[in-house]
């Protein structure tokens, strides 16, 4: 009944003419940056974080910013299908048997059966984001220091596992997460760290300033490389209500893709990319066509385009529950949250009511937009791609630029905007996820009290972590995590061997 | 790539080494029971050069697949873009935020993607007006006037 009452009053605040205007603009920019190759959720949001400065409610700034990151989901798969051009990295396999189906002249169903699929994994997830995450609030306020530090650890190694190809890498990303957000005032000491007498480091790196250089301007530089000219649309859509076979098809694996899609979201670094993949080997596993996979199979579009969808939604669960971000563009959220002073975790639920239950309703409302606005608009989004890099560019980077120049009125903040710009390019270049970055960077504070005021009210005795039960079985996942890399890295590395004798 | 991965390896090593330093003889490591400043930091400085030893170790051998930094003109676009966003960044509070806008998109247009002249023009002069009135006018946003023309 609370729970019921609670949506209903997000309802209230969703269907407001203000929240719904940036909920509709949430997910009109949402599908433009999915349909754009190059510019992310991620980078989209923290390009964004100059104007949540100045957004009067914290619930309308993270109502629009969270239209932004699920819309982002279905515009993805538009520019998959119809030109082999994922949008966004969570719509790539979408790409495999969309843009098939698109040759043979039935773009139009694999479109529809998309943003279908995504509508229905969209709020199947938000119900269960409405059932789930009030109960697992109140499991949190159980929490001390010991279970906020084994929670963050096991978290943390979760995004490296699931996000990266290469854990060395994520880990060392994750390091350099936390060096970088050491830097400046110590919070407990009040000790300065990394500043060597610059008074612009004395209250650390800024979180909007590194997001919009890693994710924004490290992202330009990267996209530079590459000279390819954007392509002409020529895909006929055909019709575009699938068949009654399609459904037959696709109506289980949009129900799969949804429920390994909410589970997996759940997870820190579980995000979009990896369910979407998840879902597609599923599919192929269960598939009763297995010789149409990768040749225009329907349900290879519906399942990994459901899994995404429902995994954006639900990957607000940790966020809002636990304060832990499952992947960049919630921690970019999880700092536009704290700009505007409202600090995510099990308090949020009782002290910004809200902003729980107004995200929670705006994203029912969202989905219905988002279908609205990506099924017959599908011709208008694709012509977007005639944009060209040249405009879109530079335009990008004046955004970073000023925009980190408006939260501070520094140029020094520029300076350090350059300079996450190179190490964002660098990362990528060198072949790093810079997806945990920000993750590290936003939890650092949190690890760092929670370790020291856990060996402070344990005298020094490394023991409290696994003697207080809910640390404990968090510690217990987090070795097993690490056993099962052990065992899987010794695997591959045992075969590699093999494979060159 | 492997070659590249070394490379990365060892800057990583470096930095995480200057980090445990710092952290321990710049900064005040504490006890356990009552940890200082400088924990945080050395621990993971010492955690991340551990893992760029592991980097480094499993890199070793020869470069199956050796690719260069930059395939021929590759470099030329992030380059010329960084050279450009710092004499933005430089210029910005001296000759003011329209002036140094328009000579950035100018140059943004010339240098890294080579469009034609009128084009580049008018793409530099809407986007510098364009960007101008989002945020000066509708969200009220200070920028620099320049201190050459106060």
């Amino acid at each position: 009944m609370e729970i019921f009452q609670g949506l209903l009053s997000g309802f209230a605040i969703t269907l407001t003419p203000v929240n719904l205007l940036f909920a509709f603009l949430g997910c009109l920019l949402g599908t433009m940056v999915g349909v754009l190759p190059g510019l992310g959720p991620a980078a989209t949001i923290s390009l964004l974080l100059p104007v949540v400065y100045r957004m009067g409610s914290p619930a309308t700034a993270i109502i629009f910013l969270a239209g932004i990151y699920y819309g982002a989901m279905y515009g993805g798969s538009t520019t998959s299908i119809l030109l082999n051009l994922p949008g966004e990295a969570a719509s790539v396999v979408t790409a495999i048997d969309g843009y098939k189906m698109a040759q043979k002249g039935r773009a139009g169903a694999a479109l529809a059966i998309a943003a279908i699929g995504s509508f229905i994994a969209g709020t199947l997830a938000v119900v269960g984001l409405t059932l789930v995450a009030p109960p697992i609030a109140e499991f949190a306020l159980r929490f001390g220091p010991p279970e906020y530090f084994s929670l963050c650890l096991v978290g943390l190694l979760l995004a490296v596992f699931l996000s990266g190809s290469s854990p060395l890498k994520g880990l060392i990303v994750l390091c350099l997460g936390l060096l970088l957000a050491s830097v400046g005032m110590d919070p407990v000491t009040g000790k300065l760290r990394f500043t060597f007498g610059t008074i612009g480091l004395m209250g650390g790196f800024d979180f909007v300033t590194l997001a919009m250089g890693v994710f924004g301007l490290g992202e330009i530089f990267y996209n530079l490389e590459q000279t390819e000219e954007a392509q002409l649309v020529t895909t006929k859509i055909g019709r575009i209500w699938p068949t009654a076979a399609d459904w037959a098809r696709s109506k289980w694996a949009i129900l799969r893709g949804t429920v390994l899609g909410f589970f997996i979201g759940v997870l820190p670094g579980g995000g979009a990319v990896v369910s979407s993949l998840a879902s597609y080997a599923v599919e192929k596993r269960m598939t009763k066509y297995p010789e149409e996979f990768g040749k225009g199979a329907i349900e290879a579009v519906a399942g990994p385009e459901s899994a995404n969808n429902a995994a954006s939604s639900a990957s607000f669960i940790p966020l809002l529950t636990l304060g832990i971000p499952a992947n960049a563009s919630i921690a970019v959220i999880f700092a536009a949250l704290l700009i505007q002073g409202v600090t995510p975790g099990p308090f949020l639920l009782v002290e910004h009511p809200d902003v729980f239950w107004g995200v929670t309703a705006s994203m029912y409302v969202g989905n219905v937009m988002l279908l609205a606005l990506n099924l017959p608009l599908v011709g208008l989004w694709v012509q977007l791609l005639r944009v060209p890099f040249s405009i879109l560019g530079p335009i990008v980077a004046l955004f970073t630029v000023i925009g980190v120049y408006s939260t501070t009125n520094s140029i020094f903040q520029v300076y350090t905007l350059i300079f996450f710009g190179i190490l964002g390019y660098l990362l990528r270049k060198f072949d790093f996820e810079v997806g945990p970055l920000p993750l590290a960077f936003v939890l650092a504070p949190l690890i760092e009290n929670a370790a020291r005021q856990s060996l402070l009210m344990s005298g020094g005795s490394l023991a409290i972590f696994v003697t207080r039960p809910i640390s404990a079985a968090l510690l217990g996942i987090f070795a097993l995590l690490v056993l099962s890399q052990a065992v899987r890295s010794l695997r591959s590395a045992r075969q590699a061997r093999r494979q060159s004798a | 790539m492997k070659r590249h991965n070394r490379l990365a390896a060892v800057v990583i090593i470096a930095i995480g080494l200057a980090c445990v330093y710092y952290g321990i003889f710049c900064l005040r490591l504490g006890t356990m029971a009552n940890p200082d400043c400088g924990f945080m930091p050395a621990l993971a400085g010492f955690c991340m050069a551990v893992f760029g030893a592991g980097l480094f170790i499993t890199n070793l051998g020869p470069d199956e697949k050796p690719q260069p930094f930059w395939k021929g003109k590759e470099w030329k676009g992030p380059v010329f873009s960084l050279i450009l966003m710092i004499l933005y960044a430089v210029t910005m509070e001296r000759i003011g935020y329209i002036l140094s806008t328009l000579l950035f998109m100018l140059g943004w247009q010339f240098l890294v993607v080579h469009e034609k002249w009128w084009k580049g023009t008018i793409i530099s002069v809407l986007s510098t007006v364009g960007v101008y009135i989002i945020f000066v006018y509708l969200l009220r946003v200070p920028v620099p006037v320049g201190s050459l023309f106060r």
